[in-house]
């Protein structure tokens, strides 16, 4: 259940006031750096190793880390290598803006995810060369999207900071428990009396939820899948690259997917005979009927093929011959579809960036107009 | 037009039947078939194939040093705007491409030597991400403008709604920049990641004129028109 706040109207308004200094501020990202309130400072732009944020100046001292037994816990169940910092670890948990100028985890986010995004594009395009771009960006978003990283940040027991100042020191919480968590709430609103059920939403949520054609995804769970992401760059910048494709190999391409299951044609028959205008058949597409018993009974089964000729793309079984026909369609498409290459030993295939690799596969030839 | 002609096999009576197709030239009809010769061709007359005029200039590009065959070059340089998808286009590749080439730039700009003590993590600035240079490095357009410069999108195979605007209003622009993408992503296919990477460090960035610099530029037009 969503409900509006009664202050949305003054929060809106504020937030206008804000997205106004935002604009202001993000122009000072070009101006000279000799002036002390940039955000981010460089000699030149191409010399991206001068390039120096003012506003998160520090990282964690690893000492205090160390003192965070959530943060060690979390190290030691991802048997994450030792070179692999805890204070990088507490960095990718920072989703702070508004921290005293301690790193947050906006760079290792964006790291991680243009590791997962290449190694999960190359291992879908390899593995399915000839999946619908619609299917292939759906099985994309079902490895690395915001839910899939949401629950798996979930799974390694990473636990959002949700007390406030007051309840942590009532509690008696010593201050660094707080790095072994996922920050991503404001102190205001963790103050804020919660009720089960209900969320109210902030004047950007509502703004993201009508950009997202009225998806609405928490800030909780945009965190956790943030905070995956960026542990998975952190292991890139402690590491090397090979480490963190094993990495997203055991814990991210590992789950299964049934993608056969995310297929729903409208009109098979005539995106088929598309097809085999594009493949460049030579003989024209034929809808055969194969088998047939009770024709006249109320139970008739038809068993047709949809075939090229000689060669037989499909069979598919229906109580009436337009179901068998369309059936057979739906299974000449599925096994183009979901084809899926093997090498000359029969094994599978190697990935362009496997030690070894050879191109043996195919590359998709792009998708049909129906 | 449809013709009967009966065969008389082993005393049966086998019926083939054969029909000729109508194919259209000029100005499209709906229900009539078109004219392959006629559609597959490019607006300023490049006719589609694997002939030597179209894949020229990649092939000089690519050099010796990664060479592509010529179907999938063909398929490098065709849209998927173009004969209504019909022939082989380059989405998959430029899927690949996109994702090879963005993780290089990251890279690239993460390992480079820093004087950042403060907020590097192991060496690696990562301040410099999601400023404006190195987030223009992995997008498109300076890809497009590159293509441009170096003459490799001068044969595409795409179709435009309007062919005689700018370069950018006409969609050339994203056109070029998703051919690169796809060329990209055809040296990843046939030699692997780290050739793929070698060639984004050879021919990109160390190529005349610098992708660097195209995209500086790139950027600073943009600050000046106020876009950024």
């Amino acid at each position: 259940m969503l409900r509006l706040s009664s202050r949305a109207g003054a929060r809106a308004c504020a937030n206008f006031r804000s997205s106004i200094v935002k604009n202001l501020s993000s122009s000072l990202y070009f101006s000279s750096s000799s002036i002390t309130k940039h955000k981010t400072t460089y000699d030149n732009p191409l010399e991206y190793g001068t390039y120096k944020s003012n506003i998160y100046t520090h990282r964690l001292p690893e000492s205090t880390a160390e003192q965070s037994p959530e943060l060690v816990a979390l190290h030691a169940r991802l048997d994450l290598p030792k070179a692999y910092s805890l204070s990088t670890l507490s960095q990718a948990l920072n989703m702070e803006t508004k921290s005293e100028g301690l790193a947050n985890n906006f760079g290792l986010n964006t790291l991680g995810k243009s590791l997962l995004s290449y190694y999960v594009a190359e291992y879908l395009l390899i593995k399915y060369p000839r999946l619908p771009m619609p299917i292939h960006n759906q099985a994309i978003d079902a490895y690395m999207g915001v839910e899939p990283l949401s629950s798996i940040g979930k799974s390694w027991g990473i636990q959002p900071d949700t007390n406030s100042k007051l309840e942590k020191y009532l509690a008696q919480e010593p201050f660094f428990m707080k790095y072994g968590k996922l920050r991503y709430l404001e102190e205001t609103s963790k103050e804020e009396v919660k009720e089960d059920g209900v969320i109210e939403l902030t004047g950007d949520e509502i703004s993201q939820i009508e950009q997202n054609h009225g998806r609405y995804t928490p800030s909780e769970q945009d965190a956790y899948a943030a905070s995956v992401r960026s542990i998975i760059g952190g292991l890139y910048t402690h590491t090397d690259e090979l480490t963190t494709k094993q990495f997203i190999k055991n814990h991210i391409l590992s789950r299964k997917l049934p993608i056969e299951q995310m297929f729903q044609f409208q009109q098979p028959m005539r995106e088929l005979v598309r097809l085999g205008d594009k493949l460049g058949f030579k003989d024209p597409l034929e809808v055969r009927l194969i088998a047939e018993t009770g024709r006249l009974s109320s139970h008739a089964i038809f068993v047709t093929g949809v075939f090229v000729g000689t060669e037989k793309l499909g069979e598919g079984v229906g109580s009436s011959l337009a179901e068998s026909k369309t059936r057979a369609a739906v299974n000449a498409l599925m096994g183009y579809y979901l084809y899926s290459p093997i090498s000359s030993d029969g094994e599978e295939l190697k990935v362009p960036s496997d030690e070894g690799y050879k191109f043996e596969g195919i590359v998709g030839l792009g998708d049909v107009a129906i | 037009m449809f013709k009967q002609v009966n065969h008389i096999q082993r005393g049966l009576c086998q019926t083939t039947f054969s029909r000729s197709i109508y194919l259209h030239s000029g100005k499209r009809v709906r229900g009539l078939k078109r004219n392959p010769e006629e559609i597959f061709k490019t607006e300023s007359g490049s006719v589609y194939g694997t002939t030597e005029e179209n894949l020229q200039p990649l092939k000089t590009f690519l050099g010796s040093s990664y060479p592509i065959s010529d179907n999938l070059l063909l398929q490098v340089l065709t849209h998927k705007s173009f004969g209504n998808g019909i022939k082989p286009y380059n989405e998959k590749l430029a899927a690949l491409g996109s994702k090879l080439y963005n993780l290089y730039c990251l890279k690239h700009i993460t390992n480079k030597p820093t004087t950042n003590t403060e907020t590097a993590i192991n060496g690696k600035n990562l301040d410099s991400i999601g400023m404006p240079l190195p987030r223009a490095l992995g997008e498109r357009e300076p890809l497009a403008i590159f293509a441009q410069v170096n003459k490799l999108n001068t044969v595409m195979f795409w179709k435009s709604y309007n062919h005689n605007l700018s370069f950018a209003q006409s969609g050339e622009l994203k056109v070029s920049g998703q051919m690169m993408f796809a060329l990209i992503g055809a040296i990843g296919f046939s030699h692997g990641k780290t050739a793929a990477e070698n060639f984004i460090e050879e021919k990109l960035i160390e190529g005349t004129p610098s992708i660097e610099n195209i995209a500086n530029e790139f950027v600073e037009q943009n600050i000046r028109r106020g876009d950024i």
